[in-house]
């Protein structure tokens, strides 16, 4: 497959208004709508795309689609080059570690490409690809369950009041292992012990940036329901924290 | 307000989407419990730490994986369907798209009406020769096929590859104007780049062509006594297009008059269509490899027409004349 190399991709989907832009306008224009930076949440400082980031990236992604529909494999690949890293930043806050993450995140790329026919031009793409990595690991789980592969971080039950088995591990860290990675590996472990649809808005609302809307169009849930398991999930997660001492100093 | 209500509020007060007196009940219970207190600051804490957790990167041969599998996917071909073992069931459920038919049937109608009510010779569209359609100038009610001075019209195949080129030059002859259309319903997408001599390629534009919509890159070749070759790429339904246009620095309407002599020896096609170009003053329209050599050839006391054979001769190409002085060559196939 000789699809063509990133730099000239990249130039080829700029897209212009009406008539052919020069070459290179378009870095000042995203330059200067990227300066915008917003908040949603009281400490959240995520960066905030302007509507007209939102816009070409849109039209470019409608455009991607479309090609891929007509079978294109060179827009398949550029659209894996950019939704690579949050379906695998998204399968790895849902699954909670590496291996399961790959698989989750390789097999949910092949899903979409077998299945982007069904896609409706209308819906928003974004949200099509997590709902599907999302299905893609609620299966994966179901079919671990029916084999009876309980790996260690596996769940006993699937439902909000599991517990996790997870076995402890008494080797200390290294004393060189960073603060903060080591902060991080804990808050991991909470998040991992949460039960999957608390762990999954968790993921998709402070790490993915979702609105409860799109959490609720994702998870096909009345968005009442995407709130109060919010609502619980944060109160679990405070109270697993709680417990590390060290984490509140 | 009691402990367990305000821990509710948690998220509420945290999103800011309180009713303000709800925040002022609220917001006095944490200043005298210090317990609930502790907790909200807990709660914030804790939230703001999942926030703070890094990103990770996906590992380094993912993107390649991916595309593995997926090659892989397409490879398998689907099992033969044979009168035993098709879903007999499903045939007679089948659905029909009601919609689609219908807007099908509209566009026929809306095409059969269209090829009704076209005065003959006034089509925007004449045909040279078949599966290829040539633009007439735009206003000219002359509708005879001789070619004409001063509009060059380049080859546009809209079924097969969705993309229009016509070529222009304007009245002092310092810059072409290449104007792009596509009467497809998705945009396609194209680049422009132009090159002089051996120099790097340069690009000038890029963008997309939605139908009904017109792009124009202007070319200037007013500091240039070389031929600017200008190429063209495009995607359509799956395909990438590529097509040169050898701009000449002096563009002459009249070069089937002009006779000179010309000569190529062990050159690629490239350069001999650069030469040609540059000596006549014609614009030439090129697909295919130009990289190939081709061995000696050239024209005496020949005109551009006697020069374009030549090449197309020695590179085993087809060509034919837009209008005076713009020819097409592609590749015999």
């Amino acid at each position: 497959m000789l699809c063509p190399k990133r730099s000239e991709r990249l130039s080829a989907f700029a897209i212009t208004d009406k008539q052919a832009c020069s070459w290179g306008a378009f870095s000042p224009l995203s330059q200067a709508c990227r300066t915008g930076r917003g908040t949603r949440l009281l400490f959240n400082t995520s960066r905030v795309k302007s509507d007209t980031d939102k816009a070409i990236t849109r039209a470019e992604e409608q455009v991607l689609i479309q090609r891929c529909k007509d079978g294109d494999i060179c827009a398949f690949d550029e659209l894996v080059i950019r939704f690579q890293k949050r379906v695998y930043n998204f399968a790895y806050g849902i699954a909670g570690n590496y291996d399961d993450a790959n698989d989750v995140a390789q097999e949910a790329f092949v899903r979409v490409f077998n299945s982007i026919g069904t896609f409706r031009g209308d819906a928003n793409f974004t949200t099509w690809i997590y709902r599907i990595v999302t299905n893609v690991y609620l299966d994966e789980r179901k079919k671990a369950k029916s084999h009876r592969q309980i790996s260690l971080d596996e769940y006993v039950d699937l439902d909000e009041n599991s517990v996790s088995r997870q076995i402890e591990d008494d080797n200390p860290l290294p004393a060189e292992v960073a603060e903060s990675k080591e902060r991080n590996q804990i808050v991991r472990n909470a998040i991992n012990a949460l039960p999957d649809y608390q762990r999954i808005i968790m993921t998709l609302y402070h790490l993915h940036d979702r609105s409860y809307e799109e959490i609720a169009d994702i998870l096909h849930l009345p968005i009442g329901t995407v709130k109060s398991r919010l609502n619980r999930a944060r109160q679990a997660l405070k109270e697993k924290l709680e417990t590390e001492s060290e984490l509140f100093g | 307000m009691n402990c367990a209500k305000a821990q509710d509020m948690f998220s509420a007060y945290l999103e800011n989407v309180m009713e303000p007196s709800q925040r002022v009940a609220f917001e006095q219970h944490l200043a005298t419990c210090p317990s609930c207190k502790a907790s909200y600051e807990k709660f914030n804490a804790a939230l703001m730490m999942l926030e703070e957790m890094p990103q990770v990167e996906p590992p380094a041969d993912f993107h390649a994986s991916v595309m593995a599998r997926v090659e892989r996917e397409r490879r398998v071909e689907p099992s033969k369907v044979r009168w035993w073992n098709l879903d007999w069931q499903h045939v007679f459920t089948i659905r029909v798209p009601a919609r689609a038919v219908a807007m099908g049937f509209a566009v026929l109608l809306l095409m059969v009406m269209a090829v009704q009510f076209t005065p003959i010779g006034h089509s925007i569209n004449a045909v040279v020769f078949p599966g290829r359609t040539v633009g007439n100038p735009v206003g000219d009610d002359d509708s005879s096929d001789a070619p004409k001075a001063g509009v060059l019209n380049s080859g546009c195949d809209l079924a097969k590859s969705g993309l229009c080129i016509n070529v222009s030059n304007d009245s002092s002859g310092k810059a072409y104007t290449l104007r792009l259309s596509s009467k497809d319903g998705n945009p396609v997408d194209y680049s422009v780049y132009t090159r002089t001599g051996t120099s790097a390629k340069n690009g000038v534009a890029n963008g997309f062509v939605s139908r009904g919509q017109q792009a124009s890159v202007t070319i200037d070749v007013a500091h240039d006594r070389q031929t600017v070759v200008t190429e063209l790429k495009w995607h359509y339904r799956g395909r990438s297009y590529d097509r040169l246009a050898f701009l000449p620095p002096t563009f002459d309407a009249d070069a089937s008059a002009k006779k000179i002599d010309m000569s190529f020896n062990k050159t690629t096609v490239y350069q001999a269509l650069d030469q040609v170009s540059r000596s006549y003053g014609i614009v030439i329209l090129a697909s295919g490899n130009l990289n190939r050599t081709i061995k000696f050839g050239g024209v005496d006391d020949g005109n551009a027409t006697d020069a374009i054979y030549a090449v197309a001769d020695k590179a085993n190409m087809t060509w034919q004349a837009l209008a005076a002085s713009v020819y097409e060559m592609e590749p015999t196939d």
